[in-house]
C-alpha cells in the first residue's frame, strides 16, 4: 500500500502518537540513521485548509518529541514501506538532520503597501489611449513602464529592508534565506533560529519590523524548519 | 460503506477556502498563508516529482491573493504568533 510521508526523523526518535491528514493513524519506518512517519493512503491527498493543517499538525508533534524534523513537502506518496526505506537508505539523511537540530524557523514578510496600491492595475492593461490623439502610443508605453519601474523599486526597497534586519538578528541565527517576492512584490526572509534563542529572536525581530516605515513587515515563527531541507 | 475510499475521499466535503479565509482575523489568516507556502511549497521532495495538484495551486495563489488584503488592515510591524510547537488548537 502506498505510504504518504510527513517527516524524516533521527532513526532513536519516538513512534508516532497523534494521527494524521483524514484522521489517518501513523507508524514510524526506519532505516539506517532515519525514521520516516508515514500513513498508508490509497491516493495521494489532494491539498485543502485542513489537510495541510493537518499534515503541519504532524511535523509539530514531531517538533515535540524533543527531535528535530526535517519536514517532507505536502503530497510526497511513496508506492510502498520498501520504497520509504530505500529512500532512507539512499537519501543520507544525517546531513540534514544535523543542519536543523535543535532549531525552529521564523519568516520574516515585507511588504510594500505602495506597490499594493498599484498592484490591482498590475495585472490589467492599462487604458488604451485614443488612437486618433498625438502621441497616444507614447504615453500607453510610458504607463506601462512607470508600472514595471515602481513594482522594480518596491523590490529593491523590500529587499534593502530584509538584508538591513537579517543583518540586524545575527545572533541566535544559524542559517537564513533572504529572496525578493513578486507576488506580493516585496520580500521574504527565513531564519533558522536556534530553540533556546526563539523567544529573544521573536522580541527583536518585532522590534526592527517596526523601523522600516512604509513597508509591512510581518514576523511569523516559530515554524518547524519547512525553508531550512534540501537544497 | 461499500464506495471504495478515493471515492469517499473526493466525496468528502471541503471547506471553501476563500469562505474560511474570510472568516479569520487578520492576524491567523497571515499565519494560515504562511502555513500553506511552507506545506504546499518547502519540505523536502521525496518522490523526484513536484506534483501542485490545480487545488494546491490555487491555495498557494489565493494566499498570496491574502497577504495583500490583510497587511493593508494589518498595524505596521505586527507579530504574528504561530501556534507553539504543539499541535495547534482551533479555537
Amino acid at each position: 500500500m502506498p505510504a504518504y510521508l510527513y517527516c524524516v526523523l533521527p532513526a532513536e526518535a519516538p513512534d508516532p502518537a497523534v494521527n494524521g491528514i483524514d484522521d489517518a493513524p501513523l507508524r514510524a519506518l526506519r532505516a539506517g540513521a532515519a525514521c520516516a512517519w508515514v500513513a498508508d493512503v490509497s491516493v495521494a491527498p489532494q491539498p485543502d485548509l485542513e489537510r495541510i493543517r493537518a499534515h503541519d499538525r504532524v511535523v509539530r508533534a514531531a517538533m515535540a518529541t524533543g527531535f528535530t524534523p526535517v519536514p517532507v513537502r505536502f503530497g510526497q506518496v511513496a508506492a510502498s514501506d520498501d520504497d520509504v526505506l530505500a529512500h532512507l537508505q539512499s537519501r543520507d539523511y544525517r546531513a540534514d538532520l544535523e543542519r536543523v537540530s535543535g532549531c525552529v524557523e521564523f519568516g520574516i514578510r515585507i511588504v510594500d503597501p505602495e506597490a499594493h496600491a498599484s498592484g490591482e492595475a498590475d495585472s490589467d492593461p492599462p487604458p488604451v489611449p485614443d488612437g486618433e490623439q498625438a502621441g497616444a502610443g507614447a504615453a500607453y508605453m510610458r504607463t506601462l513602464a512607470a508600472r514595471v519601474h515602481a513594482a522594480e523599486r518596491s523590490r529593491t526597497r523590500s529587499l534593502d529592508a530584509a538584508r538591513a534586519i537579517d543583518a540586524a538578528l545575527a545572533s541566535g541565527v544559524r542559517e537564513a534565506r533572504v529572496e525578493s517576492s513578486d507576488h506580493p512584490p516585496g520580500a521574504v526572509v527565513a531564519h533558522l533560529v536556534q530553540a533556546a534563542a526563539a523567544d529573544a529572536y521573536a522580541e527583536r525581530a518585532r522590534d526592527l519590523a517596526r523601523g522600516h516605515p512604509p513597508l509591512r513587515i510581518v514576523v511569523t515563527g516559530p515554524w518547524p524548519p519547512y525553508s531550512f531541507v534540501g537544497t | 460503506m461499500d464506495e471504495p475510499d478515493d471515492v469517499v475521499a473526493a466525496a468528502r466535503s471541503a471547506p471553501d477556502p476563500v469562505e474560511e479565509w474570510q472568516s479569520l482575523p487578520d492576524h491567523e489568516r497571515l499565519a494560515l498563508v504562511e502555513l500553506v507556502n511552507r506545506v504546499l511549497d518547502k519540505g523536502v521532495v521525496v518522490t523526484g516529482e513536484v506534483t501542485i495538484s490545480i487545488g494546491g495551486i490555487d491555495l498557494l495563489f489565493l494566499g498570496l491573493q491574502v497577504i495583500l488584503a490583510s497587511v493593508e488592515s494589518l498595524e505596521r510591524a505586527e507579530h504574528v504568533k504561530t501556534h507553539k510547537l504543539v499541535p495547534p488548537q482551533r479555537r
